[in-house]
């Protein structure tokens, strides 16, 4: 597969290395990436539990709705979904050879990752200006108590998956210079593909457990 | 698929052998020197790791004549018990022979990305270096525990140690979990895909097939602890109630915290914690295979059953944590599960069990210190796992827990197993590593002290578990305890002899690395791969690739009286 | 596609792989999976329905996991191995604390 020679030079000295097939049927790149990603998943994952596991046993907990505008979050989720489809046009724009739409869609992604960005820090600008919700303290909703868990698994759990978004954006940047001066191969877009996609995933979970059930 | 081997940045490095030291011995690409390095770093902090061991031991057998206090003394078991796990066991067994073993077993020039390799040792030196340094600090080093439960470890005033050396203990295993994830990607993709022509996966030698599952579960369990360590850090310095429930009161004074509970962190600790176990043993067991086979002149006994087992003890090792707590308050109920999933491992490890017996069988042994290592593995896998059953069974373990029960339980599994498999491999690979063979004698001494020492020492803990002594405590003064806690000066001594032993290692290993008699390059007359290649091999390991043309395990073949066959011959 | 890259070893950096990859899809079907996922979002935010939520989250999972991370191109041991290895065993490890938060008896 594609990623050998991308990733670098073979042993001119030493002649042709053969392998052995391998179970994947991937190259290790790729085979790395997919193993990051699950590990990755498991944090996200025991995060995830442990806001679970803290939700079912909370004597109580706050309406979402009240606290977040669905409005506002769905359109955060459009936005991660679109730039998840532009992403996915990239690899097969960059697997067609096509070096310029595989750099424009990269690039429109890396757009659609800097507006998610963008409401975030209004949505976190919103907990603690507008709700008075710290690390600490819950957001203030007239006749709920006060729960702090709410604030502190919504500002861990958002700010990791924010983190993980400008990571996602900067190497996004990165590959679509590259992919334009054709210093990657498909390869190259592929997996920053795949750590994009991946952070959408983990938005539709953190979505789905946090904001909606 | 025919694939290259490629080097990401062999462009900065130039050629297949650097002349600089610095390219060479210091920031070298070459799995093996990384392996080396690993091993190095690995006994300097087995030095101070067992240092403290011996320091509260003998605490333990003559009350204050070791110039320490309580503080003194939670601390340094805690800093052993890290120390020990991450940063010996892990760093000799898993990273030091596993960079060493895997591209030379799998016939590979180098590991899938070399620079990451080198990237991973070089984390991983400051983590150890910012552990140490822990011990330095107001306060000392921290004191919870290697667990490090909450709410000990979240509230900075709790105890001396859990100011600045607890945050210091998080942070050098947040950088020993980074460089331990970059090196199981690194060991994942080299197995699964640099395997050299021929090397299909069941011809792979055990030994490989412990590396690859020890990483698999590596990168799959370490994130839950990367997880519970986000959140202690955010409890700690953010003031939030993951882990700390409500109405704590410390020294005096209410806590402000509400609704957090700490078996959430003992939970995701141990879904780490448990698989972590058998990221330490598995690989010592995979080492003793490979060596049983070569010095017991047989082939492997079930070398497919093995394979089986290995990965029924990993998947079941993923869903058994709970056992560790069944005195925690966890839901009860849940016991019932943990105890009869623990007590399922049983099966795949007396699976295992009766192949490296099996291997033994009717064979002419050659006692060599390799060969001795792995005999002295199989009795502590045996020893160590007999006390597991009564771990195991939750109503026996109401009892044991926190007991030297315990102690002596798991020393023999993660301490005594993993280090025979590590010393069996040292001994065993010595010569590809440097070209020279370790001395025999010393190497025998090195043998007869750790065997005889560790198992005085953890058989009779045990006993002293069910006379009621429990773990972690600075003095024995309650009358019941008395009988058991007299024993205490006996096995402080054969500790000593224990460490005394570690100390003929050293000199030998550093003595045999520039003054060894010369090994050919293949002194055992081994039939695996790594022995095909010159011993010391260059970088690059072989000059032509390697072909497999059969099994590992070759002994007992071969028409012209030889008796055994590379896994190149046809 | 396992071989289109057997000769490809002394390629300088700039090379480009051009073609060789059989199964490259059209852009079409990732905005039809696009659209699937919008309609998905808007039907999980209306029906307040905790059923239907996770049976959304599992079918907008499927959906980027298959398509966009191109899982239905790849060896199916690498597909069991996300599946089980990044969602199985933390569901597992959710299924035990669920019984522990709520103080339940195990179903089992």
């Amino acid at each position: 597969m594609s990623g050998e020679a991308a990733a670098g030079h073979g042993h001119a000295a030493h002649g042709e290395w053969e392998c052995e097939p391998t179970p994947f049927k991937a190259s290790w790149p790729k085979v790395m990436m997919w193993w990051f990603l699950i590990g990755d998943a498991v944090l996200f994952g025991s995060l995830l539990v442990a806001y679970g596991f803290n939700r079912v046993a909370a004597p109580a907990w706050l309406p979402q709705d009240k606290v977040f505008s669905m409005n506002f979050i769905t359109v955060m989720t459009f936005t991660l979904i679109t730039s998840s489809a532009t992403m996915a046009t990239a690899v097969a724009a960059s697997r067609a050879g096509d070096r310029k739409n595989a750099c424009l869609f990269t690039m429109l992604t890396a757009v659609g990752g800097i507006a998610f960005l963008g409401m975030q820090v209004y949505e976190w600008w919103h907990m603690i200006g507008h709700h008075g919700a710290r690390l600490t303290v819950g957001p203030k909703l007239e006749g709920f108590p006060d729960v702090p868990a709410f604030s502190a698994y919504f500002f861990m759990i958002t700010g990791f998956h924010g983190s993980h978004v400008l990571s996602g954006v900067f190497i996004l940047l990165y590959t679509g210079f590259n992919a334009l001066r054709g210093r990657n191969g498909p390869e190259g877009v592929e997996l920053a593909g795949l750590y994009w996609h991946f952070v959408d995933l983990v938005w539709v979970f953190v979505f789905g457990t946090y904001y909606l059930i | 698929m025919a694939l290259t081997h490629s080097h990401g940045t062999d462009a900065a490095h130039g050629h297949d052998h650097p002349s600089g030291f610095w390219s060479k011995y210091i920031f070298s690409f070459d799995h093996k020197v990384i392996g080396v390095q690993y091993l190095i770093l690995a006994c300097i902090m087995g030095l101070i790791g067992a240092g403290l061991s011996v320091w509260f031991r003998t605490q333990l057998a003559w009350p204050g004549k070791a110039g320490m206090s309580p503080e003194n003394y939670v601390m340094a078991v805690t800093m052993h018990g890290t120390i020990m796990i991450f940063f010996v066991v892990s760093l000799s067994l898993s990273s030091g022979l596993g960079n060493f073993c895997i591209p030379l077993q799998i016939g590979a020039r180098d590991m899938a990305y070399p620079l990451l390799n080198m990237l991973s040792f070089w984390t991983i030196v400051p983590g150890a270096a910012i552990m140490v340094a822990s011990f330095f600090v107001e306060g000392g080093g921290a004191a919870g525990g290697w667990t490090s439960y909450p709410p000990l470890s979240a509230l900075p005033k709790a105890a001396p140690g859990s100011g600045t050396g607890q945050t210091l203990w998080l942070l050098a295993m947040a950088i020993f979990v980074v460089s331990f994830t970059l090196g199981g990607l690194n060991y994942v993709a080299t197995i699964l895909n640099l395997r050299a022509r021929g090397m299909t996966l069941m011809r792979m030698p055990i030994t490989i097939w412990t590396y690859f599952i020890s990483a698999v579960l590596g990168l799959l369990s370490f994130p839950a602890l990367t997880a519970a360590a986000i959140m202690l850090l955010l409890d700690r310095h953010g003031g939030t109630s993951f882990f700390l429930p409500s109405k704590l009161i410390l020294s005096g004074q209410l806590q402000t915290n509400t609704g957090g509970t700490p078996l959430l962190f003992q939970h995701l600790f141990w879904f780490l914690g448990h698989p972590e176990v058998y990221i330490l043993v598995l690989p010592a067991v995979g080492i003793a295979f490979d060596v049983l086979a070569a010095n017991a002149r047989r082939p492997v006994m079930g070398y497919k059953a093995s394979v089986f087992a290995l990965w029924a003890i990993a998947f079941l090792g993923m869903i058994v944590w709970g056992h560790h707590m069944f005195i925690s308050g966890m839901n009860p109920y849940l016991g019932k599960y943990f105890s009869i999933s623990t007590l399922i491992i049983t099966a795949p490890f007396a699976l295992l069990g009766v192949c490296l017996l099996g291997t033994l069988w009717r064979a002419r042994i050659r006692f060599n210190t390799p060969m001795l290592f792995a005999l002295g593995l199989i009795s502590a896998v045996g020893t160590g796992g007999i006390g597991g059953l009564f771990l195991a069974t939750a109503t026996a373990d109401l009892h044991f827990h926190d007991t030297y029960f315990v102690v002596g339980h798991f020393h023999l599994m993660i301490g005594v197993t993993s280090l025979m498999g590590t010393f069996a491999g040292i001994y065993y690979w010595f010569p590809k590593m440097f070209g020279r063979t370790m001395n025999e004698t010393l190497g025998k001494l090195h043998f007869v002290g750790t065997m005889v020492g560790t198992f005085v020492v953890f058989t009779v803990q045990h006993f002293q578990g069910m006379g009621g002594m429990t773990r972690r405590y600075y003095e024995y003064v309650n009358e019941y305890v008395k009988p058991a806690a007299a024993l205490n000066p006996l096995v402080t001594i054969f500790a000593f002899i224990a460490f005394g032993s570690q100390l003929i290692f050293l000199v030998n290993f550093f003595w045999s690395m520039f003054a060894g008699a010369k090994a050919s390059k293949n002194p055992w007359e081994a039939t695996t791969l790594e022995w095909t290649a010159e011993s010391p091999a260059g970088h690059g390991n072989w000059n032509e690739p390697p072909v497999v043309r059969g099994d590992p395990y070759r002994y007992g073949e071969g028409a012209d009286g030889k008796g055994w066959k590379l896994q190149t011959d046809a | 596609m396992a071989d289109a890259h057997a000769h490809g070893h002394d390629h300088g950096p700039d090379h480009s792989h051009g073609g060789g990859h059989g199964h490259a899809p059209s852009y079409r079907g990732y905005w039809i999976a696009w659209f699937i996922l919008l309609i998905l979002t808007v039907v999980m935010i209306k029906i307040h329905n905790r059923n239907v939520l996770l049976a959304g989250i599992g079918i907008k999972s499927c959906i980027i996991g298959w398509w966009f991370m191109h899982l239905k191109h790849e060896a199916r041991a690498l597909v069991w191995t996300v599946v089980l290895g990044g969602l199985g065993f933390v569901l597992f490890l959710f299924y035990l604390m669920y019984f522990e938060a709520a103080k339940a008896i195990p179903s089992v």
